[in-house]
């Protein structure tokens, strides 16, 4: 399996051409996609005609030269489908494209097609899409993850070397654990928000999916930079890849008592080990308090919850997309996000609709948003300690497929440490760092202070156990 | 019985571009429907709003003409309803919280009047334009995204006559501060009123669309409630719609109008500072004071201030040398009714001339209404044989000696004998000014005593 700097090499030593590379992804995705299901819509002759324009060029004016790349369908691109894994956006295609997914055509990278997701990116499995569940890509009778589940697969069965996913609340990183891939939600406010359909727009973040940590890196700095058109964007400058991975030594924040005894025993071990690793590479580790920990799932569903029921009101089917059969307004209305949405889209609008109403407000969303205050000052006063701090990235390993469908307070517990790097607003990333009995990765997150991108990559390459690396 | 009122107005901003992304502002309709759109304004997938800047500065502009407190840093809210004129589910608008401006005042008249308070001035944008056709409903989205000023008043006004002096004097400022055109005929200025009778509950009229038309639906309503409490009825609160073809107040369906709208701060916009941002404003009630202070009367300073085709030109008449007292009157007695207003020079040089004495009032009444935009002030000079005061005196000493006996009988008091003598002189001197000739026969006659 090539990696993106492979990849570059080839085509510097002229030994292949886009178009190869691209033929040769898609030979791929033609074998795998039968049983793992980590696409929704696959563009090939517009990959394939956008490599032969590529040739025109040479691989130094672009830094993702014929890189083919998967984008998660709740990222828009333009004149392909936007389905965000939900009936409701059948066959709507999007007149724009993400400002995240212009720098990448931008930088001369092929879009190759959409990835599957939990629809609108709720869920941590990829089972909630309309167009079926994704499969585990170590194991396919085990869950992807998700919700950037399809993005994640692809990259670990090969059929992209990268992809973008968002991450709301762990869905980049969560299903990078559950694959073995390494994955990355920067800075809230550092990759544009432009064209991700959003579903808790004070979360929401783009990043990027890769088989490795430097791959990864080259994706993160194409996308990131201020853009105008998200006002939540901001203006600092972007770290250039030389001064990302100096090898430094870290800081690094243990809170120990998060890891209570639901988290399962290899995890656990694993984190351990990762500690370990850390220290005999010459890094101080060193033990740090969160209080407010506990919270942050609850304050995670109100808020996430909330903004979601406000963020798809939009899908009324008058002007795109699934419409149901009505004569009446009203009736208009209940018919088309009846039958438009799934199961889990509803219950999450039903709560934030709740969260929201009169009487009520004060109690959740105020309070929530309260609690979160505190969950941020917490971590600043860490970062003052630290550099970075680093939990399992999840408490449990991948479980069967339909198996926690009918308790999603269960599945919703997968995200327990992965939503505080979103309430917050910090970077994070999820990196293996070793393989299980059960052949599943075991990878932790490392979280850094705002903006310093730099510092949890540098870290994670350090620590990456990858047999591309 | 005590009525008290408050009203909502909505205002269109005349900015370039819409409120929250960079299509054309098309206002005053000019434009084919649904062509000044954008995915940003059609609330696609993944759009983000970016606010117009200079719809801030408006608010900002507005706020201080309405002597507001201004906050030091503005938050967007999410107003969260359905309806297929609302293509993101919810309106960006903002919520008591974080307004522009709040605890200003307006006056009812431009000189003292009744002070009514502003409870605050926020930001929105406007919803698509809806036809209603016979079996369906069209949509323009060009009116999609519009900035809008949302003002809302405390219920200070107590009359629908008040409130209409309210609305004008309000739709002045706006006009003055050339942040909207404030033109009702084009939904540039939209009310909603609530009103309540003797303390009862209230009763709110929503989308009412002309002054005039506040004016009837709150004579209605309130002709309407007392009505009903003479009858011993309840009022009930609630949402009402102007008819304004039948000219009734009718009540709305129970779901449009028990709404909750689920406010929260708009997350994808994070609040703004505005601390910096104060404008040089200049109101109708700046004006009429600068009018006052220049020695124009009350009653024209009034009609040139409420006028702002009279005021423009009056304000560059000034910038010309103009003089205020000579020319608001001429202003206000002749030129309000020309279509066309003569060049600003040429009427700011008669204003001079008028003031030297150099061309008497009725000769420039005259030649004004004869002349008209086509004024031409050398022209007039040319036709005025200018006779000097001590002609004047020479004419009115022969004219007492030629009449001595009417001369006594002026001075026994018999005044109107002045008209008499104002002929015979014209007869020896057509081009006598009778003001000036008036004058100087007074001074005289002062001066001879009767023996």
């Amino acid at each position: 399996m090539k990696t993106i700097l492979q990849i570059l090499e080839l085509y510097r030593k002229k030994e292949t051409t886009p178009y190869e590379i691209v033929s040769e992804y898609i030979k791929v995705i033609e074998e795998k996609e039968e049983i793992y299901n980590a696409f929704i819509n696959i563009y090939k002759e517009e990959a394939l005609d956008r490599a032969i324009e590529l040739s025109k060029y040479s691989v130094d004016e672009f830094e993702l030269y014929g890189i083919p790349i998967a984008i998660k369908d709740n990222i828009a691109v333009e004149s392909m489908e936007l389905t965000c894994g939900s009936r409701i956006l059948l066959g709507f295609k999007s007149p724009y494209s993400a400002t995240a997914v212009k720098r990448l055509l931008n930088q001369g990278a092929i879009i190759i097609g959409k990835t599957n997701l939990d629809e609108f990116g709720m869920g941590c499995s990829t089972e909630f899409s309309y167009f079926g569940p994704t499969k585990n890509a170590i194991d396919h009778s085990f869950v992807a993850g998700g919700s950037s589940g399809g993005s994640a697969v692809a990259v670990k069965l090969g059929e992209v070397p990268a992809s973008l996913g968002s991450d709301t609340g762990g869905s980049i990183r969560q299903p990078s654990a559950f694959n073995g891939v390494v994955g990355l939600k920067p800075t809230y406010g550092r990759v544009s928000r432009y064209g991700l359909v959003a579903f808790a727009s004070s979360l929401d973040q783009i990043g990027p999916i890769a088989l490795n940590v430097k791959d990864l890196a080259l994706i993160y700095r194409v996308i990131s930079g201020y853009d105008p058109k998200d006002s939540t964007s901001v203006n600092i400058e972007v770290e250039k890849i030389e001064d990302i991975f100096i090898n430094k030594r870290y800081k690094v924040g243990i809170p120990r008592d998060i890891i209570t005894e639901d988290v399962e025993k290899e995890i656990k071990d694993g984190f351990e080990y990762a500690i370990s690793k850390l220290v005999d590479i010459g890094h101080i580790v060193e033990d740090i308090k969160l209080e407010y920990w506990k919270y942050a799932l609850s304050v995670y569903h109100i808020i996430s919850s909330s903004e979601a029921s406000s963020n798809l009101l939009r899908y009324d089917g008058i002007r795109y997309g699934y419409r149901g059969s009505s004569d009446n307004l009203w009736d208009l209305y209940i018919k088309t996000r009846s039958e438009g949405f799934g199961e889990e889209v509803k219950r999450r609008i039903l709560i934030g609709t709740f969260c929201l109403s009169y009487g009520y407000y004060d109690e959740y969303y105020i309070k929530a948003s309260k609690v979160r205050r505190l969950i941020k000052e917490e971590f600043m006063k860490a970062f003052k300690k630290v550099d970075v701090i680093i939990t399992p990235t999840v408490p449990v390993f991948p479980w069967k497929l339909g198996e926690k469908l009918d308790d999603p307070i269960k599945m919703y517990l997968a995200d327990v440490y992965t939503v505080l790097a979103n309430l917050v607003g910090i970077p994070s990333i999820s990196v293996p760092v070793k393989i299980s009995k059960n052949g599943f990765p075991i990878s932790i997150q490392i979280m850094g202070n705002y903006f310093r991108e730099k510092d949890i990559l540098d870290l994670a390459h350090q620590v990456e156990f990858n047999e591309t690396s | 019985m005590k009525t008290k009122i408050g009203l909502e107005i909505h205002l269109e901003l005349k900015t370039k571009s819409k409120m929250f992304c960079s299509c054309k502002n098309d206002y005053n309709q000019e434009d084919d429907a649904n062509t000044n759109i954008c995915p940003i304004c059609l609330g696609y997938p993944g759009t983000l709003p970016s606010v117009n800047r200079k719809a801030i500065e408006y608010a900002i502009m507005l706020s201080q003409a309405l002597n507001c407190n201004i906050n030091s840093s503005i938050q967007f809210y999410r107003k969260n309803y359905y309806y297929p004129d609302l293509p993101k589910g919810y309106q960006i608008s903002q919520y008591k919280l974080g307004s522009v401006g709040y605890n200003g005042y307006l006056y009812t008249e431009l000189y003292g009047g009744k002070k009514i308070a502003i409870d605050r001035v926020s930001l929105e944008e406007d919803t698509a334009r809806s036809i209603q056709m016979e079996n369906e409903v069209l949509l323009d989205f060009n009116r999609a995204g519009i900035p809008l000023i949302e003002i809302v008043t405390k219920p200070d006004m107590e009359s629908s006559k008040e409130a209409v002096k309210f609305l004008e004097n309000l739709r002045l400022t706006v006009q003055y501060l050339k942040i909207s055109d404030a033109n009702m005929e084009k939904g540039h200025m939209r009310v909603d009123i609530n009103v309540s009778v003797e303390n009862n509950e209230r009763v709110e009229i929503k989308n009412v669309n002309s002054i005039r038309e506040v004016e009837n639906a709150l004579e209605y309503e309130i002709n309407y409630q007392i009505e009903e409490i003479k009858k011993g009825r309840r009022i009930k609160r609630t949402t009402k719609m102007w008819d304004d073809y039948l000219k009734i107040t009718r009540e709305m369906r129970r779901k449009e109008s028990e709404e909750d709208y689920r406010y929260f701060p708009e997350p994808d916009i994070p609040s703004i500072d505005i601390s910096e941002y104060r404008f040089l404003v200049k109101t109708p009630f700046d004006v009429y004071n600068e009018l006052i202070s220049l020695n124009v009367n009350r009653e024209y300073a009034e009609i040139i201030v409420r006028d702002m085709r009279l005021c423009n030109y009056f304000y560059e008449f000034l910038e010309n040398s103009g003089d205020a007292v000579v020319g608001s009157n001429l202003l206000v007695n002749i030129l309000k009714s020309f279509d066309t207003l003569p060049s600003v020079r040429e009427f700011a040089k008669l204003s001079f001339f008028m003031k030297e004495n150099k061309i008497p009032p009725h000769i420039a009444r005259q030649k004004l209404l004869e002349m008209k935009e086509n004024l031409n002030v050398d022209e007039i000079l040319k036709n005025i044989e200018v006779i000097s005061e001590s002609e004047i005196e020479n004419i009115v000493k022969s004219l007492i000696e030629r009449y001595p006996e009417k001369f006594f009988e002026y001075k026994s008091g018999k005044q109107g004998l002045i008209g008499f003598f104002i002929g015979e002189a014209k007869k020896i001197n057509s081009k006598i000014d009778p003001k000036a000739f008036r004058e100087v026969f007074e001074k005289i006659s002062q001066n001879i005593n009767l023996l």
